[in-house]
C-alpha cells in the first residue's frame, strides 16, 4: 500500500516536472506536448472513437495470437518432453528460427496471407511461440528425479507422469515464457500494423506521427502503454488462478 | 567434440525438401522453391551482406550505449534506496510501452537517419539491462560487502570489485535479452524509418515482387541472428565461467 502511494507520488512528480518544463518553454512543445494537453487529446480521441477501435483491434490480435502460440508451444514442448528424439530434432531448428525478427517476415507474408487476420495470426504465432516453447521444454526436462520416480512407483505411466507431475512442476517456468509471449505479442502486433499499415494502434501511431499530429501520437503511446499493462495483468491473473499454490509457497518461504 | 545431431539434420532436410516440392508443384511465382532462394542468396550475397552490416552496426551502437548508461544507472538505483523510490515507479510505468510504438516519436526528435533508429534501439535495450542491473545488485549477499569492508576497501572499490562482478550473471542475462531485442528493433526501425539496412532491402524486394530475393534476405537474417546470439552465449560462458563452475552450468533461456 505504502509502496503504491510512493509509486504514484513519483509518477505524479515526474508528470508535474514535465508539465512545468513544457509551459516554461524549456522543451519544444511542438515535439514534446505537456501531459495535460496529451490527456485532453486522449479524452477527445476516445470521444471520436478511432483510437478505441484501434486499441481493441491491436489488443485482441496480441491476446489471441499469444494464447494460440502458447497452447501450440506447450503442446510441442510436451511432445518434446515425452519423446527425446522430438526435442533433439526440433531444438536446433528452434534456436535458428527464434532470433528471426517477426517484422522481417511481414513484407513477404503479405503476398501469401493478405492483409487480414491470416497475416496477424502467422506473425503473432511465430513471434510468441519461441519463449513459451523454450521455457516449457527446459522446465519439463528439469523435473526432479525423485518426483518422477515416486509417481512411477505408484504405477503411473509415462503420459500420466507428464500430465500429473512434470507439467504442474513446470508451470511456474512456463508462465515466465507466457509473460514474455504476451509482451512480444503486443510488440509484434504493433510492428506488423505499422508495416502493413491499415488499422490498429500501430497504424494509428504511424499515421499521427507522420502527419505531425504530435499530441495524438503521444495519446497513442499512452494507449499502447495501457495495452501493455493490461495484457501483463491478464497473464498475472491467469497465473494466480492456475498456479496460486506455487506463488503462495514461494511467498511463504521468502516471508517466513 | 560435439556429436552430430542426426534427427535435427533429418528434420531440417525434410522441411526444406517439403518446401522445395510444394513450391515446384504449386508453380506459384509468389512461392519460390528453396533452391531458387539459395540461388538468390548467392546472387545478392554482396548487397545483403552490406545491408546487414548497416543493421548490425546500429544494433551494436544502440546496445553499447544502453549497456554503458543502464548498468551503472541500474546499480545506483538498486543500491541507493532513495533513488530507487524515485525512479523505479517510472521504469515500471514506461516498461510496458511496446518499443515499436516509440518509432513516431523517435522520428520527430531524431529524424530518419541513424540517430532515430539508434534511439529506438537504446530505448528497447534499456529495460532488460536496467532491470537486470537493479535485480543483480540487490541479489548480492550482504556477506560479500562485509568481506570487502574487513579488507578495508573503499565504497567505490567495493562497488567496482565486489558488487559488479557478483551481479554479473543477472546483468548478463539482461544483456542477452537486449541483444536479441536490439537486432529485432534494428530491423523494425529500418522498415519504419526507411533509409538503408536489411529491413529496407526486404521492403524493396516486396515492392518489386522479388520474392526469392526477399526470402534470401530473411534466411540471411536468421543466420546472422543465430550467430550473434551464439556469440553472446559463448561470451557469457567465458566471462562467467567462475559462476557456472559453482552453480553447475545453469542454462538461461531468453
Amino acid at each position: 500500500m505504502l509502496s503504491l502511494l510512493r509509486g504514484s507520488l513519483s509518477i505524479l512528480g515526474f508528470l508535474a516536472l514535465w508539465e512545468i518544463a513544457a509551459r516554461s518553454g524549456l522543451v519544444p512543445t511542438d515535439y514534446f506536448p505537456a501531459p495535460l494537453l496529451v490527456g485532453e487529446t486522449l479524452v477527445a480521441e476516445i470521444g471520436r472513437g478511432e483510437i478505441v477501435s484501434a486499441f481493441v483491434a491491436t489488443f485482441l490480435r496480441a491476446l489471441i495470437g499469444a494464447t494460440a502460440a502458447s497452447l501450440l508451444a506447450i503442446a510441442m514442448a510436451l511432445l518434446a518432453a515425452r519423446y527425446a528424439i522430438v526435442r533433439r530434432a526440433f531444438d536446433p531448428i528452434a534456436e535458428f528460427l527464434r532470433p528471426l525478427p517477426p517484422a522481417a517476415l511481414v513484407p513477404l507474408a503479405i503476398f501469401f496471407l493478405g492483409l487480414g487476420w491470416k497475416l496477424y495470426g502467422f506473425i503473432l504465432v511465430f513471434a510468441c511461440f519461441w519463449p513459451v516453447y523454450l521455457n516449457a521444454a527446459q522446465a519439463l526436462a528439469a523435473t526432479p528425479r525423485v518426483q518422477v520416480e515416486t509417481a512411477r512407483s505408484f504405477g503411473y505411466g509415462d503420459w500420466a507422469i507428464l500430465a500429473h507431475v512434470r507439467l504442474p512442476a513446470a508451470l511456474p517456468t512456463i508462465f515466465i515464457g507466457v509473460r514474455m509471449a504476451a509482451s512480444i505479442g503486443l510488440i509484434a502486433a504493433i510492428a506488423a500494423e505499422m508495416i502493413a499499415g491499415r488499422d490498429g494502434l500501430g497504424f494509428y501511431l504511424m499515421d499521427a506521427g507522420l502527419s505531425l499530429r504530435v499530441p495524438e501520437t503521444f495519446a497513442g503511446l499512452v494507449a499502447a502503454m495501457v495495452a501493455g499493462l493490461l495484457i501483463n495483468a491478464l497473464v498475472m491473473v491467469l497465473r494466480a488462478l492456475t498456479i496460486g499454490w506455487h506463488v503462495q509457497l514461494t511467498r511463504m518461504e521468502a516471508g517466513a | 567434440m560435439r556429436r552430430l545431431n542426426v534427427p535435427a539434420i533429418v528434420l531440417g532436410l525434410l522441411l526444406l525438401g517439403a518446401w522445395e516440392l510444394a513450391a515446384r508443384a504449386g508453380q506459384n511465382s509468389f512461392f519460390p522453391p528453396f533452391s531458387t532462394v539459395l540461388a538468390a542468396l548467392w546472387a545478392n550475397g554482396g548487397v545483403i551482406a552490406a545491408q546487414i552490416v548497416d543493421t548490425l552496426r546500429r544494433a551494436a551502437i544502440g546496445l553499447a550505449i544502453a549497456v554503458a548508461v543502464m548498468v551503472p544507472f541500474g546499480a545506483l538505483i538498486g543500491r541507493v534506496r532513495f533513488l530507487g523510490d524515485i525512479f523505479e515507479p517510472l521504469v515500471n510505468m514506461l516498461r510496458p510501452i511496446p518499443p515499436p510504438a516509440v518509432a513516431p516519436i523517435a522520428l520527430l526528435f531524431a529524424g530518419t537517419g541513424d540517430a532515430g533508429k539508434i534511439a529506438m534501439i537504446v530505448y528497447t535495450c534499456a529495460f532488460p539491462i536496467l532491470i537486470g542491473a537493479i535485480d543483480g545488485v540487490r541479489a548480492n549477499h550482504p556477506m560479500l560487502t562485509n568481506v570487502g569492508r574487513s579488507l578495508r576497501l573503499s565504497r567505490l572499490e567495493i562497488m567496482a570489485f565486489i558488487d559488479l562482478p557478483a551481479a554479473m550473471p543477472i546483468i548478463m542475462t539482461g544483456i542477452r535479452l537486449a541483444v536479441a531485442a536490439a537486432l529485432l528493433v534494428s530491423v523494425i526501425a529500418e522498415m519504419l524509418l526507411t533509409t538503408n539496412g536489411i529491413g529496407v532491402y526486404l521492403l524493396r524486394s516486396q515492392e518489386n515482387f522479388r520474392i526469392a530475393d526477399g526470402l534470401a534476405g530473411v534466411v540471411a537474417i536468421a543466420v546472422v541472428g543465430f550467430l550473434v546470439n551464439d556469440l553472446f552465449l559463448r561470451l557469457d560462458r567465458r566471462l562467467l565461467a567462475w559462476h557456472y563452475a559453482t552453480t553447475g552450468g545453469a542454462e538461461g533461456q531468453g
